[in-house]
């Protein structure tokens, strides 16, 4: 799957979990882009995301994540 | 040996000229022997027992488990191990007569429990904030976001860091380690942004806090006299008290470690300024906020139970209740948690039930209340509107506090009942209700108190200001001439030798949350 497809794919979980389809995310997108992304949401999202791509992410990985594409990163290397 | 007593500041004084006179390298020890004998003079010395068994717990397991890594189920079994041994003193010392008194009070349900005896241990000095900061350390290590410390003394000195053993805040290992071991050469300047920081907190404390304590204390003591507007500016006045202890007592400790430049973490940010309870938890107490969410909050999240939940959820009752149903429950252990925290007593337990419900029924209603605020075209970003939020988050707060300041769930409720007799509002009722509180009192010393707390509130209301303006007071203070600049210090301290309740006849309470 290429990063392209993988950020699509993770932009849906955004819409998915925040009940917002005008949300675009991207390479740089963090959480203060995004009104509702809290400590309690990002672990919904990271969840939304494991489940999608079938893996489990690292909680060093979980706290220590720092925009949308250190997760696309963590994604690529895990599928 | 309290952090606003005469020799703690004699201690502080030695202290640092021994650290600043021997070569860096061996500072760190010389912290350590420092951290070791306050605790010596300041607690139990034998209850020091507890206190290595959990440092040693927390450096055998951190260094055994990055050595196994490589195999995930030994490393989990050794971190629970370790756990358990690391949280057995918090545990028994605090939570026995806890666990006592509840299982006496269900057996007594059902006519038995007579022989349930209560116990009576002494905890080692600042076992809920120590040990906190050693789990967390641990975890840390487990989850890969921190190395372990190879020296068991240095871990030690991690964990016993004199200034916040007692108190907090509750540091992450990743803070502290570049700064505890490394050396630190003199500079004026820290050292002296560090005393002035002290001389703030002495102000809180001993100016306000003290004075407030006073009346506060009276009020509570004979709630029963009182009722309606009364007893709610009573507890206001014991949220402000609260509010200028833990800050001052935070301020003293900050201040008392930057002077041996090691910068803690801030427990306080303006809580007051926060538009709703979730904010102010993430502004008052911060370090432990923090720590629960991290060490409590995630793991229950992303354990296997509530992920199975979740999804049992989404089958059968759908996206949304999926989503709200496992996060509540989490966030209630969380803050059941929060209110045991402060004690074994059910009254801490329904303070942090308190808090917790308060958030939920404010997430179940959010769009409700959205709707509300457009109908009624408010403007959310307006001063009015934040105004309104900030004072009706300090209302909740306050009722909260009163789970934490009554002995019993009955007294809290009790109290919150007489405060809300509306016959009780009226001026005939509440002048009356003064006359009583005032007649015992001696003139004198009422009229002293008040005049100490306006002006220590006037002078902490200026560092407000710089505060929310993002400035530092220190600085600015350090960028005035010499002669303004001593001025201002030597005001500051006369205020407090004036003001300050303190002295040989008067025993300075301890800090509130000094005793966890």
């Amino acid at each position: 799957m290429s990063r392209e497809e993988i950020l699509k794919k993770v932009n849906e979980i955004f819409w998915d979990v925040f009940d917002d389809e005008s949300i675009v995310v991207t390479e740089e997108t963090t959480a203060a882009d995004i009104e509702d992304w809290d400590s309690l949401t990002h672990i919904t999202l990271i969840s939304e995301v494991e489940d999608e791509f079938g893996f489990t992410f690292a909680m060093k990985d979980v706290l220590g994540m720092k925009n949308v594409g250190e997760m696309l990163d963590i994604i690529e290397e895990q599928i | 040996m309290s952090l606003v007593s005469f020799w703690f500041f004699v201690f502080l004084a030695v202290s640092l000229t021994v650290y600043y006179i021997i070569p860096g390298k061996c500072q760190w020890v010389m912290l350590l022997a420092i951290s070791l004998s306050f605790y010596a003079l300041a607690g139990t010395p034998w209850t020091a027992v507890y206190l290595f068994l959990t440092v040693a717990a927390i450096w055998a397991g951190s260094n055994y488990i990055d050595r196994i890594r490589g195999n995930s189920g030994k490393a989990k079994a050794v971190l629970i191990v370790c756990l358990i041994v690391a949280l057995a003193p918090l545990v028994v010392l605090k939570y026995s007569n806890f666990f006592l008194s509840s299982a006496k009070m269900v057996c007594g349900i059902f006519g038995g429990g007579q022989s349930i005896k209560m116990v009576n241990f002494v905890a080692s000095l600042g076992v809920s904030f120590y040990t906190l900061q050693a789990v967390g350390y641990l975890v840390d290590v487990y989850w890969g976001t921190s190395k372990p410390q190879k020296s068991i003394w240095k871990t030690a000195l991690f964990v016993c860091y004199f200034p916040q053993m007692i108190s907090g805040p509750i540091s992450r290992y990743h803070q502290l380690e570049d700064q505890l071991y490394a050396p630190h050469k003199f500079e004026y300047q820290r050292v002296c942004f560090g005393l002035q920081r002290i001389l703030i907190g002495l102000i809180k404390k001993l100016v306000v806090a003290e004075n407030i304590a006073v009346y506060a204390n009276d009020i509570f003591d004979e709630s029963a006299n009182y009722s309606g507007l009364f007893l709610c500016i009573g507890l206001a006045v014991y949220v402000i008290q609260l509010y200028m202890d833990f800050s001052g007592c935070m301020d003293i400790v900050l201040g008392a470690s930057e002077c041996f430049g090691v910068y803690l973490p801030e427990n306080f940010d303006r809580p007051f300024h926060s538009r709703s309870i979730q904010e102010f938890w993430k502004r008052w107490h911060i370090t432990l906020g923090q720590w629960l969410q991290d060490y409590i909050m995630y793991p229950i999240l992303r354990s296997k139970l509530w992920k199975k939940m979740t999804k049992s959820l989404k089958a059968s009752l759908g996206k949304k209740v999926s989503k709200s149903v496992p996060t509540y429950l989490a966030m209630m252990i969380l803050w059941f948690y929060m209110g045991l925290w402060h004690g074994g007593a059910w009254h801490f337990v329904a303070e942090g039930i308190w808090f917790g419900a308060v958030i939920i029924v404010g997430q179940l209603l959010d769009n409700l209340f959205k709707k509300w605020k457009a109908f009624f075209h408010i403007d959310s970003e307006g001063k009015w509107w934040h105004g309104f939020q900030s004072a009706r988050t300090a209302v909740i707060y306050a009722v909260g506090v009163l789970f934490f300041r009554a002995s019993t769930v009955g007294r809290a409720v009790h109290y919150v009942k007489a405060c809300l007799m509306p016959a009780s509002f009226m001026p005939g009722v509440f002048i009356g209700q003064l006359r009583t509180f005032l007649a015992p009192l001696d003139f004198y010393d009422f009229l002293k108190s008040g005049i100490s707390v306006t002006l220590g509130m006037a002078v902490l209301a200026v560092l407000f200001v710089f505060q929310a303006k993002g400035h530092s007071v220190y600085e600015w203070l350090a960028s005035r001439n010499i002669v303004v600049r001593w001025a201002i210090l030597y005001f500051l301290l006369f205020f407090v030798i004036l003001f300050g309740m303190y002295g040989p006849e008067y025993d300075a309470a301890q800090f509130i949350y000094g005793g966890f």
